[in-house]
């Protein structure tokens, strides 16, 4: 374990407000408005963080441990995290199940939280959320499984050893240039899986709108709307670290620096994430959000991409 | 007996074992965290108010436990994406006239393997069965015949 590795964990606690901050104001840039102060989810948190709490009377503890377990998950998950060629603190054969479920047991409390409510508005997105997780999740398992393989025969080496294959760390270090050179294609698949899986989980338009004001049509937004406080605080900033780690898995795709510099590889890749927040918000404001029903049509797309790219790689 | 030595296990039993150290290691970490959070959220919270009210309504004035989510409204979305493989059975009763008094909703998802695997194996074995039933009288006598004929059938077998 080197200290470099550490920087990834310390820089999304750092930065991960900032993420959507970026998001908004280039929302802004384009509807002619000056928008929101870039700092402003740090000082959302900060003004949460300093207020009291008002609870509804049919929740129980399950609706106070929500908040927290889900921030708890989400910091252990940015632990397994690697950041350019580096890896991350913890890593380890089959990582990548355990991040996929480390994010699954934020999502679990988020919903028990909602559920605990009573509000048939909460149940509603609670619903929705659990829908269309159940069709990101093997899209976002098959990416990476194809990915690691895509780098296994791209470096050509050490063909027989596991942890090579099926640990975050391993994975990411195996890509560059030469393996997006001989497997473009199946990186471009993969890529293309992971930014629908990004804009979901986040969750940003086309799956769901973030500045909605209906609770009828929300879907994460409505999970949370019973908490307040330093709870509401602690999803804040659940959140921005969840975007961090989504944005993170697509830009050490698509940006694979490998350098002899460690900090210019790092550098590359966290520049990719806030890059990657442009995008998102070029996208947002460029279209409108899918009708509900059509979600699950995108959802599998990104599903289809990933087992396509799953499917060229085993029979390359 | 399987050939293997014992640095062969070992090495095999390894590749099972530190994973789930590591799993372990984290899943220790994240109790530890949760703990850690839980703690700051009460002393952030401590010296403040913290009220209780009614759940979010958006303006409606009498939310009953009738209208809460159950979970077959929390799994429709699914049991309709996998409704090919699940074959929900579902009977409506629509309202009807101005002041409709009745009206009614049931959904029943069964278990199809148990209906189109499991019942029928086991039914068409408890038919088989049945089929024998006539050997057993209840009656004694009978069974120490059927003793004796089996231990005469294995002399005559074994001469």
């Amino acid at each position: 374990m080197n200290t470099t590795s550490w920087l990834n964990p310390l820089a999304a606690l750092v930065l991960s407000p900032l993420l959507p901050g970026i998001i908004n104001r280039t929302k802004a840039f384009f509807a002619g408005r000056r928008g929101q102060p870039l700092l402003q989810g740090y000082y959302d948190i900060a003004k949460l963080l300093h207020k009291g709490a008002v609870y509804s009377r049919t929740t129980s503890w399950i609706f106070r441990a929500g908040p927290v377990v889900g921030l708890a998950a989400v910091l252990m998950a940015l632990v397994l995290l690697p950041l350019g060629g580096s890896a991350a603190p913890l890593n380890f054969t089959g990582d990548i199940i355990l991040l996929a479920y480390l994010l699954g047991l934020m999502r679990f409390f988020t919903v028990i939280a909602a559920l605990d409510t009573g509000s048939a508005f909460e149940g509603m997105g609670a619903s929705r959320e659990v829908q269309f997780s159940v069709l990101t999740e093997p899209a976002l398992l098959l990416s990476l499984a194809a990915m690691g393989k895509a780098g296994q025969i791209g470096s050509g080496s050490r063909i027989e050893h596991l942890d090579n294959f099926l640990s975050l760390s391993g994975i990411y270090s195996n890509l560059s240039a030469s393996v997006w050179m001989r497997n473009g294609t199946i990186l471009l698949l993969v890529a293309g899986a992971l930014l629908i899986v990004l804009l979901a989980e986040s969750p940003r338009i086309p799956v769901d709108d973030p500045n909605t004001h209906l609770e009828l049509t929300m879907i994460h937004e409505v999970m949370v709307l019973d908490h307040g406080g330093p709870d509401f605080a602690m999803i804040l900033y659940g959140a921005a670290l969840k975007l961090w780690v989504f944005s993170a898995l697509l830009a050490g795709v698509l940006i694979p620096v490998r350098s002899a510099y460690w900090w210019l590889d790092a550098g590359a890749v966290i520049g990719g994430i806030f890059l990657l927040a442009v995008v998102i918000g070029v996208i947002e404001s460029s279209m409108a959000r899918l009708r509900l029903l059509r979600v699950p049509q995108l959802l599998t797309g990104a599903g289809v991409l990933s087992i396509l790219a799953f499917a060229l790689i085993l029979w390359r | 007996m399987t050939g293997l030595t014992g640095s062969d296990v070992q090495g095999h039993l390894a590749v099972a074992v530190s994973p789930l150290r590591s799993v372990v290691l984290i899943s220790g970490i994240l109790l530890v965290l949760i703990a850690l959070l839980a703690v700051m959220r009460s002393r952030l919270l401590a010296g403040r108010k913290v009220e209780l009210s009614g759940t979010w309504d958006c303006g409606y004035a009498r939310p009953t436990a009738r209208m809460q989510y159950t979970a077959s409204s929390f799994a429709q979305p699914l049991t309709n994406m996998f409704g090919v493989l699940l074959q929900t059975h579902r009977s409506l009763e629509r309202p009807e006239g101005f002041f409709p008094t009745q009206a009614g909703l049931h959904t029943e998802t069964g278990d199809i393997f148990r209906r189109n695997v499991y019942r029928p194996i086991f039914q068409s074995v408890e038919r088989l069965l049945l089929w024998l039933h006539w050997l057993q009288q209840g009656r004694v006598q009978i069974y120490i015949l059927y003793i004796a004929v089996t231990m005469l059938i294995l002399l005559i077998w074994n001469l």
